[in-house]
Formats: structure tokens, sequence, C-alpha cells
């Protein structure tokens, strides 16, 4: 199982990335999905599932936006209402 | 003839640092298209334009590398940064009546994307002011200001005379009067600091790559201090491909279409030697540089120098006359000797009226960080003998 945070394109999931590296959450930044984009052509933070909401912390505390967030279990994807 | 030397570096700097091309090499063999795909080349591509906007971050202070717009050169960037601030809101409900007030000092690349604007009702107003005197500019300023003024573009240094404008100051009054404010940093990026967090009113600062900071030609930088900007061209982004709009994150907002890759990896590598040399001793090696020609130039006759008698007042820029020679015919003679200066008028015409050259033009001698001392020694020497046959 992991975890995908959207970002708002790809300098922001880098930055967010480096953030959550800065802070020892592994992270890696990929693309979102094709059945998960609204508005096509997305890019992704991925961390684990058990560092969630701890990196969604920093994130806001270091104001950073992002978009959703999503687990994803084999086949399966969830959206993360927090 | 000899080696070249090199004193044309206000337009283009030639000497790189090696690391410079060899990222521009490595760059070309390995990266893809940034944000156009999660696939090996597409993140190498994507890291290096991170991090190079991790770097301009930190020479320039800013907060954000987001806040790091790669543009094309130093004029793409201030027509961009014009025509958000000239399309604002804020410009138009301002009660200025259009003014956008200049200094005495700017280039083409601010005059011409002004007056471009005039059917807009955009109306320059240029700040003349004495050369090497910033007070008298300061007063002339804040006095145009008390007119009305929609925003101010200033350049940090004049990149006909090395004259540094009193760009903080000029800031601290825009900020007071809630004035926008566009700098031009063109001739002072990579030898001044400049503090992107301590111009609270530049609402954007404008560079190209391939001067002080050292980076391959078709690169430039735009820092954004507002999220208002206006994108000049619209295309691809790599991201929210659905919409028909242009995103309105930074930066991906202003950097339609696939970047140069190759060239933003060597300008990392130009920053990374400003930073690791600073901009310190940068403008310090660069000062010595035109001291020593100044110091020369005493004894040859007939030559005006446009030097500043206050240290702070100018880089290692150094513009010269001559009262009985031609200063492009001495420039051309001095190409024969395989010695590459720039005369003219340096595309800075309201610079030249400004001081009193625009007739003549001058001669500009422009060091790097890599001129060596022996350099002014030959274009001494050269010069003496050109004038002396003239």
């Amino acid at each position: 199982m992991t975890c995908l945070i959207e970002c708002n394109g790809m300098t922001n999931a880098q930055q967010i990335k480096k953030l959550l590296d800065r802070s020892l959450i592994k992270a890696s930044t990929c693309r979102l999905p094709g059945e998960l984009t609204e508005r096509g052509c997305s890019y992704a933070v991925k961390v684990n599932p058990d560092q969630l909401m701890q990196a969604l912390g920093i994130i806001r505390e270091r104001g950073f936006s992002y978009r959703r967030v999503f687990r994803i279990e084999g086949k399966t994807c969830e959206e993360v209402i927090i | 003839m000899g080696m070249q030397v090199y004193l044309d570096n206000a337009a283009t700097t030639v000497q790189k640092p090696r690391a410079v091309s060899r990222a521009v090499r490595s760059a070309l063999r390995k990266s893809g298209s940034p944000g156009r795909g999660g696939h090996p080349p597409g993140m190498i591509a994507a890291e290096l334009l991170y991090s190079c906007r991790a770097l301009a971050a930190e020479l320039f202070r800013v907060d954000s590398p987001h806040k790091i717009v790669f543009t094309h050169n130093a004029t793409h960037a201030l027509n961009i940064a014009i025509h958000s601030i000239v399309r604002s809101r804020a410009f138009s409900e301002s009660h200025s009546d259009g003014r956008v007030l200049i200094s005495g000092y700017e280039h083409n690349a601010v005059l011409r994307p002004l007056h471009g604007l005039r059917a807009d009702g955009v109306t320059t107003v240029p700040v003349i002011s004495p050369l090497f005197e910033p007070e008298v500019f300061l007063h002339k300023l804040e006095t145009e200001m008390d007119r009305g003024a929609g925003a101010v573009v200033c350049t940090h240094v004049s990149n006909v005379f090395g004259y540094i404008l009193p760009i903080e100051r000029v800031s601290e009054i825009c900020a007071e009067r809630g004035v926008p404010l566009i700098i031009d940093a063109s001739q002072s990026a990579g030898c001044l600091p400049v503090d992107a967090s301590k111009l609270k009113a530049a609402k954007f600062i404008c560079m190209p790559g391939h001067k002080g900071l050292l980076g391959p030609q078709g690169t430039g930088i735009l820092i954004c201090q507002t999220p208002e900007v206006c994108p000049l061209i619209a295309g691809g982004t790599g991201g929210d491909s659905r919409s028909t709009e242009m995103p309105a994150y930074l930066p991906e907002r202003i950097e339609a279409g696939t970047p140069n890759v190759h060239g933003i990896a060597g300008l990392a590598e130009g920053i990374r030697y400003v930073l690791m040399r600073g901009t310190d001793n940068i403008l310090d090696h660069e000062r010595a540089f035109a001291a020593r020609v100044i110091e020369g130039l005493e004894v040859l006759p007939h030559i005006k120098e446009y030097r500043s008698r206050q240290f702070y007042c100018q880089t290692g820029i150094l513009s010269v006359s001559f009262r009985n020679g031609d200063c492009e015919a001495v420039a051309e003679a001095l190409g024969q000797k395989g010695i590459c200066v720039r005369a003219g008028l340096h595309c800075a015409p309201l610079a030249h009226r400004s001081a009193c050259t625009h007739k003549t033009g001058t001669l500009r001698i422009s060091p790097s960080c890599f001129t060596k001392p022996y350099e002014a020694t030959r274009l001494l020497r050269a010069l003496r003998d050109i004038l002396y046959e003239m």
C-alpha cells in the first residue's frame, strides 16, 4: 500500500519531496495514475501510509499547497478525505 | 597577434567554469522534457531544472524555488514583467495616467516594450540624472513619483558605465508609496549582492543567464515576487492538460513549451561557481582590473574615462571616449589586435543621453571574474599604439 499526494505541477511536487526528505520522510515524485487525474496529467509525491499524516502536517506547516490525497492498494485507489 | 583578450563581458561572458560545458554536454545526452513523463530522461530534466531554481533562490535570497522562472534572456524576462504590471488591475486603478517611471540608464530591453504599450495608455517617463549621482537621481525620482506613478522600472547597474544605482533606496521609496518596481539586474547578477528578500517593492527581478551568472546564451531568470504574472506565450506545460488556460501556479504559468534544459543545466553550474567564489570577491576582482586600466589610461593622450570618485557607485565596467578618434574606429583597431571591446551606444541610447555621450557613443571595457591582470597591460599597449597613429 502507498499514498499519493497530488501536487500543483512538477515543481510543486519537487519542492514537497525535498521538504519531506529533509524531515526524514521517504518520498518520491511520480505521475498520478490517469484514472485519478481530473485536469489531465498531474504529478504527485508518493509516501508510505504510516508517514502520511506526519507528511501532510509538515507540508501544511510550511505553507505548501497540494490538491488531493489517495491511498493505493493493488489496483484499488481511494481518495483520503482529511 | 597572440591570444585574444576578451573584454566584452557586459554583453556575454565567453569564459565559463569548466563545469558549465560539462553540464551542458551531459544534459544533452541524458535529459528529456521536464514534466512530460515519469521516465528517467524526463525526471532527470526535471531535477536539473529544480536544482538550478534552488541555486538561484539561494544566490538571490528568494524564499522559494518556485518563484524562479526560466526565460530565454533578460529581455524576455523584462517583457513578461512589464506586461504583467501594465495589465494588472492595480496599475489601471493607480490614478497615475499610465505613467511608468524609468531611470535614465535603461536599456532598450525596457524602452522598447514600454514604447510598444503606448496604444494601451502607457506613458514612459525617464528620470534623467547625471552619471554617478545617486542622490540626485533619488530626489528626481521622488519628485516624479509625486506627480503619479503606476510602476517604476530601474536598472541596478548601467550596462554602459557600470554605474550602480541605489536600488535598495528605490525599493524603499516604491514600498512607501505602494508602487510596484521592476529591477533589471542584467549587469549586477553575479557581481553584486541582489537580495530579493530586502527588495520588498520589487515584484519582478530580471536577469540573463549568460553574463555574470556564467551560463550559456539562451538562458535567463525572472524572479517573481507576486503571483500576478501574465504569460506572454501559452502552450503545454506538462500538467493540467485538459484545461485551455495556463496554470495559475508558478513557475509553470510562465514556462510554456519545452525549456532550454541543457542551457539551464549549464546555468546551474555557473550559479554554483558564483556562490562558491562570492559576489564580493568577483566585484573586487573586476574593479581591480578597471583600476589598473584607469591608471594606465592616465598617461595616454586625449582619453576621457567615465569613472566614479565614489567607490560604491561603479562596478568593473569602464566606458571611455576619445577627443581625436571615433570609438568605433578604435574598437575596430583593437579588434585587429585581438582585443574585443564594444563601441557605440550599447543598446542604451537613453543612458548615453543622460551622460551626454549620445553623439559619440563610448568604448566599453568590461572584464569578468576570469580576466587576468596582464590583459590590462595588453589593452593599454594596444590603445597606446592606436592612439599615437591616429
